[in-house]
C-alpha cells in the first residue's frame, strides 16, 4: 500500500516548559505511520461556498456546541458586557453508556463575574485574550470540537466514569470502567443501525484514527508517568547517576526523570529487547534461513468488497486494511508454524510494522 | 460487520462465533451514532459533483467548523529523500482553544468564527485558508 503522507509521533510533554521537553527527547518511539494529509489543508480552489454555507445553516441547527457558542455571539450583539465568560463544561451527569447526545446546558454555561466552582477539565474562555488553552484528552467534548462534521449533533467523546455493562457498581474502578481503547475500537466498527459518518469521512477518518491513537498513548504514558514506583525504575538510577554525575545544578533543572519500561511498545526498551531476543534467538539454533516480508495487498478482494459498499478507495479504511491483514497474518504464521508447510520451524520472530493493529 | 476469523475462539467452529474485537465480548455499551442530517448523509455518500467536491475535502470543511486548533511540534527532518513524505511530531499532540473574541486586529479563527462577525462569517471561514 502506498502511503501518501506518514506521520511519526513521538514523545510527549505536557508542561510546554523546556526541560522536561529536553529530558523526554532522548527516547525514540516506534514510529506510527499512517496517511495524515496535512498539505492538503492549505489550498482552497476547490471550497464550494454553497456547501460551506449549507454546512453552517446545518450546525446552526443541530450541534449543540455552535448552538452554546451562538448563544454568546448574541450577548455580545445586544451590547457590550463587561467581564462575561463561556464555560465548557466536562462533566456529564447523565448515564454514558445510554445517552450521548447533550444539550445546550449540559455543555457550556454564560457566566458573568466570579466562577465559583470548577472541575479541573472544565475549560474557561475569557472574552479577548491572545491566549490558547489546551483541552484535556478527556474532556467529554474533545472529539465533539475538533470533528464537527463526524459528530454533527456534538455527540460526546470518551470520558472517564462511563461504567461497562452490566455494571451498576457506584464506584468506577478499573475493573469496571471503559478505557479509552474500548471507546475508540467500538466507534470504529460498523454496525447495522449505525449510521456510517464516521467510516465514510475518508480523509477525516484518518486524522480521527491519529488522532486517537495519540489520545490513547497519552492515557498510557501518563499512567506509566504515575506509577513509576511500581515499575521499580530504582534500578536504572545508577545509570541516571554515571550520566549527569558531575553537573548536580544542571540536574534539578532537567526536572523529573521518567523511565519507559521495556513493555512500553516503541520504547527503546522496548526495541533494544527485540533485538537482544533477535540475538539470542540465533545463538542459539544459528542464523536464520528464512526471511519473510508480508504485507498488504490493498486489492485483496476481502477488502474490495467492503469497500466497493460506499464507493470507497483503500486508503479511506485503514480499519479494514489492518483488520484484513492481521487475519491473513495470522493465517500464514499458523501455515508456517502449526502445519509446517516449509519444514519444521525451530524458532521464528515476528516484528510487526502496523500502525494500527494497536487498535485490535 | 465482523468477519468469522476473527472470532474469540480460533480453535472451535462454531455457528455462534462470539468476538473480542468489536465490543469486548459484549462488555462494551455505548450509544451508537444517530443517522446525521439529510444535507451530511447526501454528501457523504452522493454521486453529485457537491458531494464529490466535499468527498475530497473533508479535511478542509472539517477544520473550517471545528471549535479547536490541533498543536504539535512538526519535525520534518524526515522527509528527505525518497519515500513517502512523513510528519514527525515531538511531544504530544493536543488540541487548544482561544478565547471568545480575537485580539484587535487579528482576523478570527475556531471557534472566535462563531462569535465574532457574524454578517461575514462564511467569507472569514473560507478565509481562513488563504
Amino acid at each position: 500500500m502506498r502511503y501518501q503522507t506518514g506521520l511519526v509521533v513521538s514523545g510527549k510533554y505536557i508542561y510546554m516548559d523546556a526541560s522536561f521537553y529536553k529530558s523526554m527527547q532522548s527516547f525514540s518511539f516506534f514510529p506510527l505511520i499512517i496517511n495524515y494529509l496535512f498539505s492538503g489543508l492549505s489550498d482552497n480552489k476547490d471550497i464550494d461556498q454553497q456547501i460551506v454555507k449549507e454546512l453552517k445553516t446545518m450546525l446552526d441547527h443541530n450541534n449543540v456546541h455552535a448552538k452554546a457558542f451562538r448563544m454568546a455571539r448574541d450577548m455580545f450583539v445586544d451590547g457590550p458586557v463587561q467581564d462575561v465568560k463561556l464555560k465548557l463544561i466536562s462533566e456529564r451527569k447523565t448515564d454514558g453508556r445510554v445517552y450521548n447526545k447533550p444539550t445546550v446546558s449540559e455543555v457550556a454555561a454564560l457566566i458573568v463575574g466570579d466562577i465559583d466552582s470548577a472541575s479541573h477539565r472544565d475549560i474557561i474562555l475569557q472574552g479577548q485574550t491572545g491566549n490558547l488553552q489546551r483541552i484535556d484528552e478527556f474532556h467529554a467534548s474533545y472529539p465533539g470540537y475538533q470533528y464537527p462534521l463526524i459528530f454533527p449533533y456534538g455527540e460526546d467523546g470518551y470520558r472517564p466514569g462511563i461504567l461497562l455493562r452490566f455494571k451498576d457498581d457506584t464506584v468506577v474502578n478499573s475493573k469496571n470502567r471503559l478505557t479509552i481503547k474500548w471507546w475508540l475500537s467500538f466507534r470504529l466498527q460498523s454496525r447495522k443501525y449505525e449510521a456510517i459518518t464516521l467510516l465514510c469521512s475518508r480523509k477525516l477518518l484518518q486524522q480521527f484514527c491519529v488522532d486517537g491513537y495519540a489520545m490513547m498513548e497519552s492515557e498510557r504514558l501518563n499512567w506509566l508517568r504515575k506509577n513509576q514506583s511500581k515499575l521499580r525504575v530504582g534500578k536504572y538510577r545508577q545509570l541516571s547517576e554515571g550520566n549527569g554525575g558531575n553537573n548536580q545544578g544542571q540536574e534539578r533543572m532537567q526536572g523529573k526523570r521518567v523511565i519507559l519500561p521495556s513493555t512500553f511498545v516503541g520504547s527503546k526498551r522496548y526495541m533494544d529487547q527485540l533485538y537482544f531476543d533477535g540475538m539470542a534467538i540465533s545463538s542459539v539454533v544459528g542464523f536464520p534461513d528464512i526471511f519473510i516480508t508480508f504485507t498488504c495487498n490493498p486489492n485483496w478482494p476481502e477488502i474490495t468488497r467492503e469497500l466497493g459498499k460506499h464507493n470507497l478507495k483503500p486508503q479511506d479504511r485503514p480499519d479494514i486494511i489492518s483488520r484484513v491483514f492481521k487475519m491473513k497474518f495470522d493465517e500464514l504464521m499458523k501455515d508456517l508454524t502449526k502445519k509446517h508447510t516449509l519444514g519444521k520451524v525451530l524458532a521464528c520472530k515476528i516484528i510487526f510494522l502496523s500502525s494500527l493493529s494497536y487498535y485490535y | 460487520m465482523m468477519w468469522y476469523n476473527e472470532r474469540k475462539q480460533k480453535n472451535k467452529h462454531t455457528q455462534n462465533p462470539k468476538f473480542h474485537l468489536c465490543c469486548g465480548s459484549g462488555k462494551v455499551q455505548l450509544p451508537l451514532l444517530d443517522q446525521p442530517p439529510e444535507l451530511l448523509q447526501n454528501l457523504l455518500l452522493g454521486q453529485t459533483k457537491a458531494s464529490k467536491n466535499y468527498q475530497s475535502n473533508a479535511r478542509t470543511y472539517n477544520a473550517m467548523f471545528s471549535f479547536t486548533s490541533p498543536g504539535m511540534k512538526m519535525d520534518t527532518t524526515t522527509n528527505k529523500g525518497k519515500g513517502p513524505p512523513t510528519l514527525r511530531m515531538q511531544g504530544q499532540t493536543c488540541h487548544r482553544i482561544g478565547s471568545m473574541l480575537p485580539l484587535r486586529g487579528q482576523r478570527p479563527k475556531f471557534a472566535q468564527l462563531y462569535i465574532y462577525d457574524t454578517e461575514n462569517e462564511i467569507s472569514n471561514r473560507i478565509g481562513c485558508f488563504r
